[in-house]
């Protein structure tokens, strides 16, 4: 099953794969007198090459949303699809190995291995996988370059800076060359100048690498370097903005707008 | 109260930090009461006279090893003590912050102890009163007493001894927690957590450096245990110090050798999750390098006091055999001329003995200088035959009449040797002296005793005892042809006997005080009795305190490596959890770990097993003067007992630490 869509690029008609569909998905917490309904029936959508945040305040099922799409933590009802797979119905060894091969992972926190060097990092996401070395180092080098971490690949992550941290731990997430790359607040730890630079270089993957980025972010900030912003509040979609021909200046005015229309924590973030 | 829910609440918490501890306090009260139970578990067992004093004088020696003993968990404890203190120091800190009293905070560390100490001390001295039902079953064998009725058995002097030692050892650990949580700061409590993992690599070529010095000082250590390292002497220090340091120079240098050694193969450091576990297993050998060291050194004292031990036990009994075929022997060193009626017409003698012989021990005119070829002497240039032959060269060997040897063989019930007319043999069954004397005697040479030539009846030494000893102490008796031997000294005369019934305790009480003294004249009796005994009770003796230090010592090691992995392992969770999201199988994470904990404890102990291999060599040839040793069969005992507890807490490592990563799944 796959759905496609047509749209006319440059007068070519492209048509684009749905790497990620989510149906009616629904996730319970607590005993059954008690039930906390993290996500409410969501339903949701990402094609090939997209680059999408998902926004809302803390407690609105957001990064919950993130953990069952990265099959962390398993939803109560509904269905997710990952490349026309549905990931809900998988065993737990195919979890892993669905995992390691179709998603790569962005943490707030980095969640580099402090006793690996950057390249050591990078090459073990890689070796997992069961590539060799000879290719792992061309590998490297090719996404090094793109991002821009030629420079600490022979540093451990304690002598770098909160920014290459996260360009290398986005270079372990990319060099697979994963279907979706899943980014859970990853301008969080960063200063404004760090983040800055990171989501340039996001963009410059999605671009050039034809990555696909769903982002989970509170930042109206970030999530103005995306192509679409989906709104989440209460564990259902809010709202949903794309960008379009905008600008970045003009896209963040309106979801700071929607931000204030949300109202809550939210309104923090500028 | 308040204080006292609160320190119960905090065991509660951190159950598993404070099992190690526990089981660590409960396995050394357990063992200190096993060890010291002996004179309850005697209550069982039909014994009386001269082995009950050796359990009376084995009790006393394991209970001064007890003292050792203690000192060693002692450490132990206080070591896993600091690990316990300081993965909680943050929560120490929170307590102050809150604007609890520092008194009160310690009061609460120093409750938690006592809650945990009490209870490990009652669950540990359970286990030991029931482990010593099963361990008189031991004893009873090694005895080789039977087992009367089984009753429950509690030993009083095993209470006190291990309550004493437990209450010792637990006061310094609460008064040594105090001093070092009251020295802290409160910002270093709060930023205990906050591990600054410094890898720093160290210089490469400095590494190779103390990689080559510490290969030599351990190279010169076995070198001076050849050469009078085992002497009490400056060389023996040498040898400690250099061996000691030597190996803390191995464990230093040994994880940057092995990361070189690894990235030189591209192939095999970039597999799998190779390069975390190697690097997993350099940062474990560099930041434990102390410990590490300690442990060897454990390993090497439990291999080495273990097979020693029992290779003695198994040498001594098998020495036992064959040399006390009669049941009673007696023997005048002083010449006393009344020797013969004093022993033969005495009552006891009369009424019990069916058989006896008398014979003489005379001394030769020749010393071995003169009956040895020098180049025989020449032959050995070990240090140890070197002051050997040394200080036998003016020693004469001893004679005995043919016809004396022959009616000795007799009433042993053996079969005698014909000696032709102009010729000698020689018995030697010494350990001591036999290679030098069967070097001499294969060689069938000739000898000028007492003016006749005299040449060899055989190239084959004839290894008899001649009386009742406890171990094989013919050095060397020229045998010739009676006529021979006239004109020569006296040395001494025995009469070796047979009697009626089997020599039971009572006898052998009744004929020493009937024999060893008769009208100031002293003779020298010994009965097939009292060397089974002697052999029963050296043996006992040497088994207890090698078990008791090798059990002491090989848990001590493995529990200091399991702390360390567990609490390394625990802090450092958070790997494991990025490596599955990685998309890591369970399988390989698994693997991983396991490779981890295998080589922190393989480490050790294969250098100990090194080690020990080239201290055993040694030791052995000091042990085979005297006795014949047969390592093999101690070696593969003393293997199955590193297996058994060590390989169990390896396993145990392995299961809880895989428990502690997969906790969040």
């Amino acid at each position: 099953m796959v759905n496609g869509v047509t749209k006319i690029y440059n007068g070519i008609e492209v048509r684009k794969m749905e790497i990620l569909k989510i149906k009616n998905i629904e996730k319970y917490y607590g005993s059954k007198n008690n039930v906390t309904k993290a996500i409410d029936d969501l339903s949701l959508s990402v094609k090939e090459g997209e680059y999408v945040a998902i926004m809302g305040a803390s407690g609105s099922g957001k990064t919950t949303l993130l953990n069952c799409i990265s099959t962390i933590d398993k939803v109560t009802g509904g269905n997710i699809f990952i490349k026309s797979k549905d990931i809900t119905k998988l065993r737990k060894n195919d979890i892993t190995k669905f995992r390691r091969e179709e998603l790569g992972f962005l943490f707030q926190d980095f969640n580099l291995l402090d006793t690996l060097t950057g390249y050591e990092n990078i090459a073990l996401a890689l070796s997992i996988n069961g590539i060799k070395h000879g290719q792992i180092s061309q590998l490297i080098g090719d996404v090094s370059q793109v991002l821009g971490i030629e420079s600490v690949l022979n540093k451990y992550p304690y002598q770098m800076s909160g920014g290459q941290k996260q360009r290398v731990s986005a270079a372990r997430a990319v060099v697979t060359k994963p279907s979706l790359i899943l980014a859970d607040e990853p301008t969080g730890a960063l200063d404004s100048k760090s983040a800055r630079e990171l989501l340039t270089v996001f963009s410059k993957l999605n671009k050039e690498m034809k990555s696909t980025i769903l982002m989970v972010t509170h930042d109206a900030f970030t999530a103005s370097y995306v192509d679409r912003v989906i709104f989440i509040k209460d564990g259902k979609i809010f709202s949903e903005i794309s960008k379009g021909d905008k600008g970045r200046k003009q896209f963040f005015n309106e979801i700071i707008d929607v931000v204030t229309l949300l109202g809550g924590e939210l309104n923090d973030v500028i | 109260m308040m204080l006292f829910k609160l320190a119960l609440k905090n065991i509660k918490k951190s159950v598993r930090d404070y099992s190690i501890f526990f089981f660590t306090l409960v396995i050394a009260v357990s063992l200190l009461y096993m060890f010291n139970s002996l004179d309850a578990q005697q209550a069982m067992m039909e014994i009386e006279g001269s082995k009950s004093a050796t359990i009376e004088m084995l009790t006393k020696i394991l209970s001064y090893v007890s003292v050792f003993v203690s000192i060693v968990f002692g450490m132990l404890i206080i070591f896993s003590n600091t690990f316990l203190i300081k993965r909680r120091k943050q929560e120490i800190g929170l307590y102050q912050l809150l604007g609890m009293k520092r008194r009160k905070v310690l009061t609460i560390i120093a409750l938690e102890s006592v809650i945990v100490g009490m209870g490990s001390y009652g669950v540990g001295l359970l286990t030991g009163i029931f482990l010593s039902q099963f361990m008189s079953m031991v004893t009873a064998y090694m005895f080789r007493v039977d087992l009367s009725i089984y009753h429950f058995i509690f030993s009083f002097e095993a209470f006190k001894t291990t309550t004493f030692n437990f209450f010792v050892i637990f006061g310094i650990v609460i008064i040594l927690n105090s001093l070092t949580l009251s020295r802290f700061k409160l910002i270093d409590l709060f930023n205990a957590r906050k591990k600054n993992q410094n890898i720093t690599n160290r210089p490469k070529f400095i590494s190779i450096l103390v990689f080559l010095l510490s290969i030599s000082l351990i190279a010169y250590a076995y070198y001076k245990l050849f050469h009078g390292g085992i002497t009490v002497s400056s060389a023996s220090i040498a040898m400690l110090v250099s061996g000691a340091v030597g190996t803390f120079l191995l464990f230093y240098s040994v994880a940057t050798f092995f990361t070189i050694v690894t990235k030189r193969n591209p192939k095999l450091y970039y597999n799998k999750l190779n390069c975390f576990v190697f690097k997993q297993i350099s940062s474990k050998i560099r930041t434990n390098v102390l410990s590490t060291t300690v442990v060897n050194l454990l390993l090497l004292l439990t291999i080495g006091i273990l097979s020693l031990s029992l290779a003695i036990i198994d040498s001594f009994n098998s020495d036992m055999e064959g040399i006390n075929l009669t049941d009673v022997s007696f023997t005048n060193y002083n010449l006393s001329s009344t020797f013969m009626t004093d022993i033969t017409t005495h009552p006891l003698f009369v009424e019990n003995v069916y058989e006896y012989v008398d014979y003489k021990i005379y001394e030769a005119d020749i010393n071995f200088t003169e009956i040895m070829l020098e180049d025989v002497m020449e032959k050995y240039t070990d240090d140890f035959d070197t002051m050997i032959l040394e200080q036998s060269k003016n020693n004469t060997p001893n004679v005995l009449k043919y016809s004396d040897y022959k009616r000795i063989i007799e009433v042993q019930g053996g079969e005698a040797r014909t000696l032709e007319k102009g010729e000698f043999l020689i018995i030697c069954n010494a350990q001591f002296t036999y290679k030098y004397i069967n070097d001499f005697y294969s060689t069938k040479p000739n000898i000028i005793l007492n003016g006749v030539n005299l040449k060899a009846e055989s190239s084959i030494l004839e290894e008899v005892s001649l009386k009742n000893s406890v171990s094989k102490d013919v050095t060397g008796v020229i045998v010739v042809n009676d006529d021979v031997v006239n004109g020569l000294v006296i040395l001494n005369e025995s009469i070796i006997s047979n009697f009626k019934e089997d020599i039971d305790e009572e006898m052998d009480q009744l004929l020493y005080d009937s024999f060893h003294n008769i009208n100031d004249n002293r003779y020298l009796v010994i009965t097939s009795y009292s060397t089974d005994e002697a052999a029963i009770s050296t043996s006992v003796t040497l088994m207890f305190v090698g078990l008791y230090l090798g059990l002491t010592f090989a848990i001590t090691s493995a529990t200091v490596l399991a702390i360390g992995q567990l609490t390394d392992i625990s802090d450092n969770k958070e790997r494991y959890t990025i490596l599955r999201q990685l998309g890591t199988e369970n399988k390989l994470i698994n693997k991983a770990l396991f490779s981890q904990i295998a080589i922190v404890f393989l480490l050790p102990l294969s250098i100990a097993i090194i080690h020990s291999y080239v201290g055993i060599l040694k030791f052995t040839s000091i042990i085979e003067m005297l006795l014949k040793v047969n390592m093999i069969g101690s070696v593969i005992k003393t293997a199955g007992f590193i297996v058994l507890i060590y390989g169990g807490y390896l396993y145990m490592t392995y299961m809880s630490t895989k428990k502690i990563i997969n906790i969040n799944d």
